[in-house]
Formats: structure tokens, C-alpha cells, sequence
């Protein structure tokens, strides 16, 4: 971008494809892009497999092994497809707003291994889980809450794939740095910009998962330590467990201030308006994780509240957004000839599965606002809290917001970074349409099962000395209608995988459009400088975090101590309820080989 | 065609969040419809949508898609 | 600053949107009595519950007219004691902690609802009108037996209700 393009934010690319301009760095995007849909196929697959056990439609594991179903489920969809494919769209954004590649390509790589890697060695014992043959597992699903205990290399899996997330952090941050030396005085271009605000607080909160994978969890499966306090290392997840969400949203929010109004045929709406969206996700998504530890003993209710009132006003920027979206695509519709009240909907781009995968996107993205504020209202939550309501809430925020977004923009990224042509527009267009239509079917019986206290992350939720009455139909018909959007969306999924694995093995094309994003109504010249002071906002970020966290961090260290009082460790293993095992486990000195053979 | 076959998939893909939630709703009202009556009613509404979507009409067509990938 | 008509008077309704909501769980937390669960009560050491006054023996207790304590623990796969009764127009004071890994505490189609976690008590008080049987789940993943752990709260018409004998 140069420095007279005034309003105009939009990089001209020559007519250039992205592969055409970044070789070296569209072939990481691309191992990236893949990466994720690996763990998104599989994840997608073990989705099927639990909501065919859940409602005993067909049972093809044992009830003890669903949970490690799901922790695959967990993991593969919530970290690895959704951070695979953040790293691949902000290396995009880096790259083509600075217009300059990354600094060393082998750091680039370096960083991608050990995500890699860490992924790798999580999954072993995780897939240990399914079977008698390895002596190892680590069914203790997406959250890992200590006592329940996971074989060591799932820790160390998880701590390698976070510190390389830090270092991706640091080869955007060398670029931006360098591009800066060089560019003195032009304002940060937005897509820079953003993934800098949401590196902010992505350092700040994964640091949280990281000491307490680190200093506790890891020497503690190690037995170094004897035992851990629960509850501050639950603390410590939700730290990092909430702003991981924004963490996911943030490329997604990218995409719609970024990509949406270019597909709608339009500009954004508003530089300095997105600008002040995503400073406000860097102050505030970090001190609210408490939130989710409303039903929580050992937390006091003025701390519950601070985190309320700041999950609350978190609802700001999203409000924002859903108004840019709207009001962008508005724009393009009517620059497309749209005209009327609504009429205008009729000239937006429905033909583009990248535009209607994001704006069905956008629309599910809203309900799941409502029932996040909702679970936000500290008083509402004991309805809801961990019952099946709260499934059906993050399968339209990850699982669409994100995983829909992520999939409809594909079909545009895809042919940037491989310079194939994408294989099939009417398919791709059917796989964002059934997506839509396979979450609504699931998301609302899982909603209604949740108000009625089905729970969540049960194999077998068929109880023996009771039954649960749903307020409106049967236990049957929602299980029917979860069944049946399930099998959508991994039809779906198929279509997903489909098209992709069918573009890719297509030829390179040299007629595919340029590597562009949007331009803007109004430009970066109407934001105020103190917008791109991000030392100020990442010191105000830090502050709140003090605020929201040193006290109610101190009072459970001072109830309880560092390391207790937590009870004897429990490793999760098909087949032992004896919670006392572990104590056979190697001690520091032992070799790992030892420690593996010796895993229960 | 009233509306482009894009347009209409599209229209045929929000009837479905339409139906299933106006059931959850009318419920809250004492209405009860049944899951058959549902997918009885869904179906006829959906047939409406595609024939008057089929239909010749004063309609116009929806602007042409670009080119994009 | 470049702020459109239409997004100022969007961004003044969101913030009025927020103020509300924060306004209504103040009231719902203040005014209508909903008290969340808090750090009130003192650390327990799970590995030894069988020798604590509360928990060694897992019971229901009368404390005052229509006013009754119950002390829970939640295991590996069972909640206990097992039914738990009491009568009906009774206040009852749940404590519950845990035995070994994190569980819940929820009596289904209820509000009553929390985390039990090792080396906590957690405590709600709820005040029990009509008489029938409830079921009782453990929401949290507790391990591969996770989806055996029930427990059944019977309320009893006042006149059939009688406190188990205390030795």
C-alpha cells in the first residue's frame, strides 16, 4: 500500500494473484489451509459419531469411549482447524497489506512445525484413548480440568502448539516492525492493524494456559508435583478459554470487514469504526473469562460481577460489527443496482458461495449473540449452565460463525494461494447452504434440550430413575431433528473436503482475479492517531486483566493453596475408576520410555 | 423465473430457520403443532416459495453475477 | 472522527442495550434474591472427607421450622446420599463438595444448578414448593463412567415426611 492512497485502503495487486506475488509464502498459507481441513474432516467425522450415539440412533464405540470422541471432537475442531486456518489468513493479511513478505521464510517454517508437532503429539495419546492396544490417554476433552489427568504428552503437545502460535506472533510483528522503519509515517493498514490488536490479546491470555500447562499440569502428570488446586488451574483455563473464542472470531471478523463488502461489490462502510472494534476486543476480551465460573465455590460474587459487567460491555464491538456488515453490504447491493427498502437483498451476489457462506454466517452469528447474552446474565446461567443450551450456543458462534466463514472464504483464498481455479461454484454454493440449514435443525433442539436440563458432554443422556421432559415435544424429536441436522452438516462436511481436494488437484490457471480487499468509504485520514497507539491499549488491556484477575487469582491461592487442596490425581483410561493409580507412576529421574510404559 | 435459482435456494434455505423456530415460538403461546404438521406445513410453504419463484412473472431478474472465484 | 448518523444512533442504542442488561442481572442479584454462589465457605481436604463432621456421613438435617441442610458429596459416579428427601414449603441449604474430580450438582428442569470441585463447598439455597421426584445430574465430564452418575431429590407431601434416624 502506498502512501497516497488516501480513503482508498484497497492494495492494487497489479491484476496479481496472491501465489503470483508470494510464492514462498502462499505455499505456507496453503500447508496451513490443509492442515486445517485435516482436523476439520476428522473433528467433523467424530461430530457425526457422538450425535448418533447421543440420541442411540447407532452406537459404534463403547459409552466409555465417547469421550474420547469428543475430546478429539474439542480439540481438533476448537484449536487446531480454527488456529491452522487464523495463522494461514493472517500471514494472507500481513503479507498483502504491508505488501512486503515475511522477513525469513525458515522462521516461518519453524513456527508451522512446531505447531505441527505440538497438534501431532496432543493427538497420540488422545487417540491412545480409543484403544486397548496403547497404554495411554488423554479423554479429559477440550477443557483438560485437573484432577482428571491426561498422559504427559497431551500437555506437552498443547504447551509446543501455543509457544508456536507466539512465534507466528513475532514473524507478523518482524514484518510489520521492518515495514514500519520503512514507513515511518503512514498509519498501520488495516488488516495489519487488526492482526496486531488480536495479537495483543492473544499473548496476554494464552500466557494464562500456558503457566498453567507448564508450572502445574505438565510436572504434575509427570508426578513432580502430587497434586494441583482445581480450581485455580480451571481459573487459569478460562483465562486463556474465553478471549480463545475472539481469538477464532477475530480472522472471521476480518473476513467481514474485509472480504464481505468486496464480494457484495461495495466498500466498507467505515476505517475508523473497524479500528475501534478491534482495539476494544484487545482491552476487553481478556479480563471476562470468570464467566464461565458463575457456578463456581471459592469465587466471590463481586468478582462474578466485574466479569459480567465486562462480558457485557464486550457486546459493544459485535454490535458495531453487525451494523458495518449490514450497512457494507447494503452499499454493495445498491452500487449492484439494488434498490428499496429490502430490495436490495435481491441484488447482492447470491450466486457466490463466498458472499452467501459468509452472510449466512453473519445471520447465525446474530442469534448466537442472543443466547450468549443470555449466558452472560450471571443469574439466567443456572438454567443453562453446561446443559445442552450451551452446545447448541458455540455450534453458531465456532461452529458457524467461524467454521462457516472460515469455509465460504476458501473458495476465495484457495485459488489465490494454489492459482487453481476452484473446482465447482454450484456445489461449494449447496455446501455453505446446507451448512446453514443442517445448524439451524441441530442448534435449536440442542437450545430447547438445554432449557429442559439435558447436559452437555454426556455419552447416554437416558437416565434410569427419572426422565427429562422437554417443555415442548419429546426427548425423541429433538434427538430426531439433532440426528438429522448432524447428517446435513457432515453431508456438508463431505462437499467441504470435496471441493477443496477437487480444486487442488485441478491445473494452474493464469485468469484468476487479483489479490484485493476491500476499499473503504471512509478512510484511515478520519480515524484518530491515539487509534494506532497500540502500546496504549495493550497497557490498558493489561491493567483491566490486573483488575478483573489479581484478586480473585490471590483469594483461591490464599484459600487454597498453590498446589491444593485438589485430592489425588484421576488419569482418564478406558476401563480404571481406581483413582489411585497414579500413585505407580515414574517419578522425576525416570526416563520417559519408563513413564510411557508405566501410563494408566 | 421471479428470482434468480440462487436467489431462491437461498430464500428455500431461510424458510427452514423460519418454520422451525415460528414452531418453537407458537408453543410459547400455547400453540402446539406436532413434528408431521411441521414438515406437512414446511413443505407446502416451500412448494409456494418455488412456484411462485418459477412462475412467469412481471418479476425482475436478479443483476448479473460477477465473475468471482 | 467520521461517525455516520445511523451508526451513532446505533452505537447510543447498543450502550443503552448493555446498561439494561447489566441494570437487570444487578436487580435479579439484589431485588429478586438470586444470590450466586460465592467463596463463603472454608477449603476441604477431599482425599479425607470420610473423617469430616459434614461430609463423613453424607445426610439431610433439620435446622428450624421448614428449614432444612443437606450435606452432599458427589463421586465417581454417584451423588450421595441417594435419594435425598425432604418436605415440601421447606427451605433447603445444599453443601456439596466433591470426593475426587470436578462434577456438578443439578437438579433437572430446575435452577438448581453448580459446579461441585474438589476441595470446595459449594452452597445454594433453595427454597422446595411442590412435592414429586426430580432427577439429578452431574453436568461436568467426570470420567468414562460420567453418564451413570444420577441422583433423585424426592420432595414429600409434609405429612409422609420423616428425617431418617441419626444414630
Amino acid at each position: 500500500m502506498s502512501a497516497e492512497t488516501g480513503s482508498a485502503t484497497g492494495v492494487a495487486s497489479e491484476g496479481r494473484t496472491y501465489i503470483d506475488q508470494f510464492p514462498g509464502e502462499a505455499r505456507l498459507v496453503r500447508t496451513a489451509f490443509w492442515s486445517s481441513f485435516v482436523a476439520l474432516g476428522i473433528g467433523g467425522l467424530m461430530g457425526l459419531v457422538q450425535v448418533l450415539h447421543r440420541a442411540d440412533v447407532l452406537r459404534v464405540i463403547d459409552s466409555t469411549d465417547y469421550y474420547a470422541v469428543l475430546t478429539l471432537h474439542g480439540v481438533l475442531l476448537a484449536l487446531t482447524f480454527t488456529i491452522f486456518f487464523l495463522v494461514g489468513i493472517f500471514t494472507w493479511a500481513i503479507t498483502t497489506s504491508l505488501d512486503r513478505g515475511l522477513e525469513d521464510l525458515r522462521f516461518t517454517w519453524a513456527w508451522y512445525g512446531l505447531m505441527a508437532g505440538g497438534t501431532a503429539l496432543a493427538a497420540i495419546p488422545i487417540l491412545g484413548g480409543l484403544t486397548d492396544a496403547v497404554e495411554m490417554s488423554a479423554s479429559v476433552l477440550f477443557t483438560f480440568y485437573a484432577p482428571l489427568q491426561a498422559h504427559p504428552l497431551f500437555y506437552l503437545g498443547l504447551a509446543l502448539f501455543v509457544v508456536g502460535t507466539w512465534l507466528a506472533g513475532l514473524d507478523w510483528i518482524r514484518s510489520y516492525l521492518a515495514w514500519r522503519r520503512e514507513n515511518p509515517d503512514e498509519r498501520i493498514p488495516l488488516p495489519t492493524f487488526m492482526v496486531l490488536t488480536t495479537l495483543g490479546f492473544w499473548y496476554l491470555s494464552s500466557l494464562g494456559v500456558a503457566l498453567a500447562v507448564v508450572v502445574f499440569l505438565l510436572p504434575w502428570s509427570l508426578g513432580i508435583w502430587e497434586q494441583v488446586n482445581p480450581l485455580l488451574t480451571r481459573t487459569m483455563f478460562w483465562y486463556f478459554g474465553h478471549p480463545v473464542v475472539y481469538f477464532w472470531l477475530m480472522p472471521v471478523y476480518m473476513m467481514w470487514y474485509l472480504m464481505l463488502p468486496k464480494v457484495s461489490g461495495g466498500k466498507l462502510f467505515s476505517d475508523p469504526l473497524a479500528r475501534v472494534v478491534f482495539v476494544l476486543f484487545l482491552v476487553l476480551s481478556t479480563p471476562t473469562g470468570i464467566h464461565h465460573q458463575y457456578l463456581d465455590p471459592g469465587i466471590a460474587e463481586g468478582f462474578k460481577f466485574i466479569a459480567m459487567t465486562n462480558t457485557m460491555f464486550l457486546l459493544l464491538p459485535s454490535l458495531l460489527t453487525a451494523f458495518t456488515v449490514v450497512a457494507s453490504m447494503e452499499h454493495g447491493a445498491r452500487q449492484r443496482g439494488g434498490t428499496g427498502t429490502f430490495g436490495w437483498l435481491r441484488a447482492l451476489p447470491w450466486r457466490d458461495p463466498v458472499f452467501t457462506g459468509m452472510a449466512l454466517a453473519g445471520v447465525m452469528f446474530a442469534a448466537a449473540g442472543f443466547s450468549g447474552m443470555v449466558n452472560a446474565g450471571m443469574n439466567i446461567n443456572y438454567l443453562v449452565h453446561n446443559t445442552f443450551w450451551i452446545v447448541g450456543h458455540f455450534h453458531l458462534t465456532v461452529g458457524t460463525a467461524v467454521a462457516l466463514t472460515f469455509m465460504a472464504v476458501t473458495y476465495w483464498f484457495l485459488p489465490q494461494v494454489s492459482g487453481k481455479r476452484l473446482w465447482n461454484r454450484s456445489v461449494a454454493l449447496a455446501q455453505v447452504v446446507l451448512w446453514f440449514v443442517g445448524m439451524v435443525l441441530m442448534s435449536n433442539a440442542m437450545h430447547r434440550g438445554g432449557l429442559d436440563s439435558v447436559p452437555r458432554r454426556t455419552a447416554e443422556p437416558q437416565y434410569r430413575g427419572f426422565e427429562i421432559e422437554p417443555t415442548l415435544g419429546t426427548m425423541a424429536e429433538l434427538d430426531a431433528q439433532i440426528v438429522l441436522g448432524g447428517t446435513i452438516l457432515f453431508v456438508s462436511l463431505v462437499l467441504f473436503l470435496v471441493v477443496v481436494v477437487m480444486t487442488g488437484l485441478g491445473d494452474r490457471v493464469d485468469d484468476l482475479p487479483a489479490n484485493e480487499y476491500a476499499e473503504t468509504l471512509s478512510g484511515p485520514e478520519d480515524a484518530p492517531l491515539v487509534l494506532d497507539n497500540l502500546k496504549l491499549w495493550v497497557g490498558i488491556a493489561v491493567v483491566l486483566v490486573v483488575l478483573a484477575y489479581a484478586l480473585p487469582l490471590a483469594a483461591i491461592v490464599d484459600r487454597g493453596g498453590l498446589f491444593g487442596p485438589g485430592g489425588s490425581p484421576f488419569p482418564v483410561f478406558v476401563g480404571c475408576l481406581e483413582p489411585t493409580v497414579s500413585a505407580s507412576v515414574a517419578f522425576l529421574g525416570d526416563h520417559l520410555p519408563a513413564a510411557v510404559s508405566g501410563w494408566w | 423465473m421471479r428470482i434468480s435459482p440462487a436467489g431462491l435456494l437461498v430464500v428455500l434455505a431461510f424458510a427452514v430457520p423460519a418454520l422451525v423456530q415460528a414452531r418453537t415460538v407458537l408453543a410459547f403461546a400455547g400453540v402446539h403443532v406436532s413434528p408431521l404438521q411441521t414438515v406437512l406445513i414446511g413443505l407446502l410453504v416451500l412448494t409456494a416459495v418455488v412456484l411462485w419463484a418459477v412462475a412467469p412473472g412481471s418479476g425482475t431478474e436478479a443483476p448479473s453475477e460477477p465473475n468471482g472465484g | 472522527m467520521n461517525v455516520h448518523t445511523y451508526e451513532k444512533v446505533w452505537l447510543g442504542a447498543a450502550m443503552v442495550l448493555i446498561v439494561f442488561f447489566i441494570a437487570s442481572v444487578t436487580y435479579g442479584a439484589i431485588g429478586a434474591g438470586v444470590a450466586m454462589v460465592d467463596d463463603s465457605e472454608e477449603t476441604i481436604d477431599p482425599d479425607t472427607l470420610g473423617e469430616d463432621d459434614r461430609f463423613g456421613d453424607p445426610r439431610v438435617e433439620q435446622v428450624g421450622d421448614d428449614e432444612y441442610e443437606v450435606y452432599a458429596v458427589a463421586r465417581t459416579f454417584v451423588f450421595q446420599p441417594d435419594p435425598i428427601e425432604v418436605p415440601e414449603d421447606s427451605t433447603v441449604t445444599f453443601y456439596i463438595t466433591s470426593g475426587d474430580v470436578i462434577h456438578s450438582f443439578s437438579v433437572v428442569g430446575t435452577n438448581a444448578n453448580v459446579m461441585v470441585i474438589p476441595g470446595e463447598v459449594a452452597t445454594m439455597t433453595v427454597e422446595v414448593d411442590e412435592p414429586g421426584e426430580y432427577g439429578i445430574v452431574c453436568n461436568e465430564y467426570c470420567g468414562p463412567g460420567h453418564h451413570d452418575m444420577e441422583g433423585l431429590l424426592v420432595v414429600q407431601p409434609e405429612d409422609e415426611f420423616e428425617l431418617e434416624d441419626d444414630e
